[in-house]
């Protein structure tokens, strides 16, 4: 394959490389409503970009990708713009406190470790609970009629969990009018967008794997919904982190605006494909992505070898 | 754009009246997909060539000497690019699928 020489990071990569990996991550973020940080900070390793930059890079190229694939959700009416605004004050302050914590991992010596067990943990747990609650909920549907299954397509074997928070009152209450919440506290959905952001700064990427799977269980988002607002969550918190990372020089944005030509056009598959499965489904389909990035985790933790 | 006719119809395998044309559609969109690769490659490289290789050496310099802008213009950058490629591969794949209707 023809190599590209990039001056700012000073390596040499396959463009075509480069496109096929923003490709399918276009394809997973406009699906799932990832950033999928973990298959592109290994993907730009594997071909001898440092640490640094595959992190900052990954990020600055997660911006463009979530851009399109929000905007696409929105034009299908899968953004909650008002839930999106509230959520990007958590977000950021909870960003802010994950780059703080790994700081301070940083200067006691043993940040790889710490942020490798952790992410294993938190990515194993998620694909567990989403898991069995789709499997469950697929189950449950199996046995009724189709009209019954249309009324409640989105439904969620954990829906009693997330109807008991929505009781929670704790002033302020607000109305999510778009994503069908007649009220909830501000606290719950601050809270929410915090824990997203803190793993955004601490683990790296979007985050997304962690704020969608929130947005349905804990604030009882429709999932088409939970997918394009946590687009639009990601799109603020990676732009964040692309300026800080920028500043710091490890941001190679050239990489970055050749894998999103890949990612673009994938993007816009994912997001159009979303139209054909039920959230049940989705989420199902979930499942094995944080899996992938456990697997890689736990691939260098064994061996040493960094993918 | 293409838009789901029937939400009600989606994930359902069968789907008598409405999943017909929603099947109609998305074979329609996935042969003006089929069709705007290629088109969308060939911009790609000549942006490559163009612009990106063109842009390389004036980043470098802006990185080591102002960080400050430099973060700006690569954030300027991506989100602007991402609206260009937005723009374009919406238009091919309207006229793509004005074509093989």
């Amino acid at each position: 394959m023809i190599a590209m020489f990039f001056p700012i990071s000073g390596v040499e990569i396959s463009p075509v490389y480069l496109v096929i990996v923003g490709f399918i991550i276009g394809v997973l973020g406009g699906f799932f409503g990832v950033g999928g940080s973990f298959i592109a900070g290994p993907a730009l390793r594997a071909v001898g970009l440092d640490w640094h930059f595959a992190v900052g890079t990954d990020l600055a190229h997660i911006v463009g990708k979530s851009v399109i694939a929000a905007r696409r959700h929105r034009a299908l009416g899968n953004v909650d713009l008002r839930l999106g605004f509230i959520m990007t004050f958590g977000t950021i302050g909870g960003a802010e406190v994950g780059a703080q914590l790994i700081q301070m991992l940083k200067r006691a010596g043993n940040v790889n470790t710490v942020v490798s067990y952790v992410s294993i943990a938190i990515y194993v747990s998620i694909s567990a609970f989403m898991m069995w609650e789709s499997w469950r909920t697929l189950r449950q549907r199996k046995g009724r009629t189709t009209a019954a299954k249309t009324a409640a397509r989105d439904e969620s074997s954990f829906r009693h969990v997330t109807r008991a928070i929505q009781r929670i009152k704790l002033w302020p209450m607000i109305a999510l009018p778009a994503s069908g919440v007649k009220a909830i506290s501000l606290w719950t959905i601050i809270l929410v967008s915090f824990i997203g952001g803190l793993f955004s700064g601490f683990l790296g990427g979007g985050a997304g794997y962690i704020r969608m799977p929130m947005l349905v269980y804990v604030l009882g988002i429709p999932t088409h919904l939970a997918v394009g607002t946590d687009l639009f969550e990601i799109v603020i918190s990676a732009s964040y982190g692309t300026f800080s990372h920028a500043l710091k020089g490890n941001v190679d944005i050239l990489i970055a605006l050749v894998m999103h030509t890949g990612a673009a056009i994938g993007a816009q598959i994912g997001a159009i494909a979303t139209q054909y499965f039920a959230g049940p489904k989705i989420r199902l389909a979930f499942v094995p992505l944080p899996l992938i990035g456990a697997a890689i985790v736990a691939y260098t933790l064994l061996t040493g070898h960094k993918l | 754009m293409f838009r789901a006719t029937s939400l009600e119809c989606s994930g359902e395998a069968v789907c008598d009246t409405a999943g017909g044309v929603l099947k109609k559609e998305a074979s329609k969109t996935v042969r003006a997909l089929l069709v705007e690769l290629p088109v969308y490659a060939v911009l790609v490289v000549v942006y490559f060539l163009l612009v990106l290789h063109l842009l390389g050496d004036w980043l470098g310099g802006l990185m080591k000497t102002h960080p400050i802008a430099y973060a700006g213009v690569a954030l300027a950058l991506v989100i602007g690019q991402a609206l260009a490629l937005d723009g374009v591969t919406s238009l091919l794949l309207r006229v793509l699928r004005r074509r093989t209707a």
